[in-house]
């Protein structure tokens, strides 16, 4: 014999067996039912067609969902820009995690490459720069809604740390970003500089100046840094209104 | 009844209106916007949470999850400063419609 609570939980499970449905609107849309299906039996109607009724008029998860994509239609782009550019710095850690492990094993060592004791500071430097670029990207409103995928679960202590950030810790992620990089980016020039000198031989193989790609890289940090000051210095911002 | 592009076009206004008279929860909000109407503007229950939802990505509403005094979970939504503004605005454009609605039909 079916019960209310029962057919609550079908259409709650069937809902979010949809994927098309987030936990959170799916628990504001059973809170919704419920209202309705009380409101509906305290004017005496059996509570299995109040239930019947007030689904209905809900609409069913096709209709739900057309309704919710309507506005997930911005946000889908800032999602699909914000996964490119993590995708693009997880990358750029790995390339550099790979490039120095290469130079170390073919003799010519860390501190060639990038010259001098300055090398480390730009190693760590560069680092944390794409870790923090990372955790403002992850951190991202938009971003917060995926939790189905592995990737997010892995970032998920990330987009916490960002997340439950207090608003002064927003601002100082994306002056730190910005900070950060102009370090690492000057220590590499100086670097460059410092083993050119000593090394006249080898200088051929130091670029001194930026290809247009590390121009681009350049750019990227920084607009993480920015993502990352707008993101967390606006979301402090909306308080309710003393009416 | 009016058409679905007039009402779609009134949603924002409306609940933006109705968060300023205090906040509210969804289910609550359809009743207000029955009762102030009279009936005559159906929402469809299913289209007022995604608007809600904008309208806080927004920032011109903020929600937080409370349980009633009834044992009741619900999400309740509050207009915030921007929200206030936003209100004031759409009240002028939709005076200003009104206003020329008017002037024009007396023509007519």
């Amino acid at each position: 014999m079916p019960t209310l609570a029962g057919m609550l939980s079908s259409w709650r499970e069937a809902s979010l067996r949809s994927g098309d449905l987030h936990e959170d609107e799916v628990d504001e849309l059973e809170s919704h039912l419920r209202e309705h299906v009380d409101a509906l039996a305290r004017a005496g109607i059996d509570p299995l067609l109040a239930f019947e009724a007030a689904r209905a008029r809900l609409g069913n998860t096709n209709q739900l969902t057309s309704e919710y994509q309507k506005v997930r239609a911005s946000e889908s782009t800032q999602n699909r820009l914000a996964w490119m550019l993590g995708g693009y710095l997880l990358i750029e850690s790995l390339r550099t995690t790979a490039r120095l492990a290469a130079t170390a094993a073919s003799g010519t060592g860390i501190h060639e490459q990038f010259g001098g004791s300055s090398g480390w500071v730009a190693l760590v430097a560069i680092h944390a720069a794409l870790l923090l670029g990372l955790i403002a990207l992850f951190g991202h409103a938009t971003l917060r809604a995926s939790t189905t995928n592995p990737v997010s679960r892995l970032l998920a202590r990330g987009r916490q740390l960002a997340g439950s950030a207090a608003p002064w810790r927003g601002w100082a992620l994306g002056v730190v970003t910005l900070v950060v990089f102009a370090a690492a980016l000057f220590a590499i020039d100086y670097g460059q500089w410092w083993a050119v000198a000593r090394h006249q031989a080898s200088a051929p193989r130091l670029r001194m100046t930026h290809h247009w790609f590390d121009l681009v890289e350049a750019a990227i940090l920084p607009t993480c840094a920015v993502v990352a000051l707008l993101r967390f210095g606006r979301r402090s911002l909306p308080e309710p209104a003393r009416l | 009844m009016p058409t679905k592009p007039l009402i779609a076009a009134s949603t924002r206004p409306l609940l933006l209106a109705i968060l300023c008279s205090g906040e509210s929860y969804g289910y609550a909000i359809i009743e207000r916007v029955r009762s102030l109407s009279s009936g005559r503007l159906e929402w469809s229950d299913g289209m007022l949470y995604p608007v809600l939802h904008r309208l806080e990505k927004e920032g011109l509403i903020v929600s937080r999850w409370r349980t009633s005094q009834a044992g009741r979970r619900r999400r309740y939504y509050a207009v915030t400063e921007r929200g206030l503004a936003a209100s004031r605005e759409e009240q002028a454009h939709w005076k200003s419609v009104d206003i020329t609605l008017r002037r024009a039909w007396r023509l007519s």
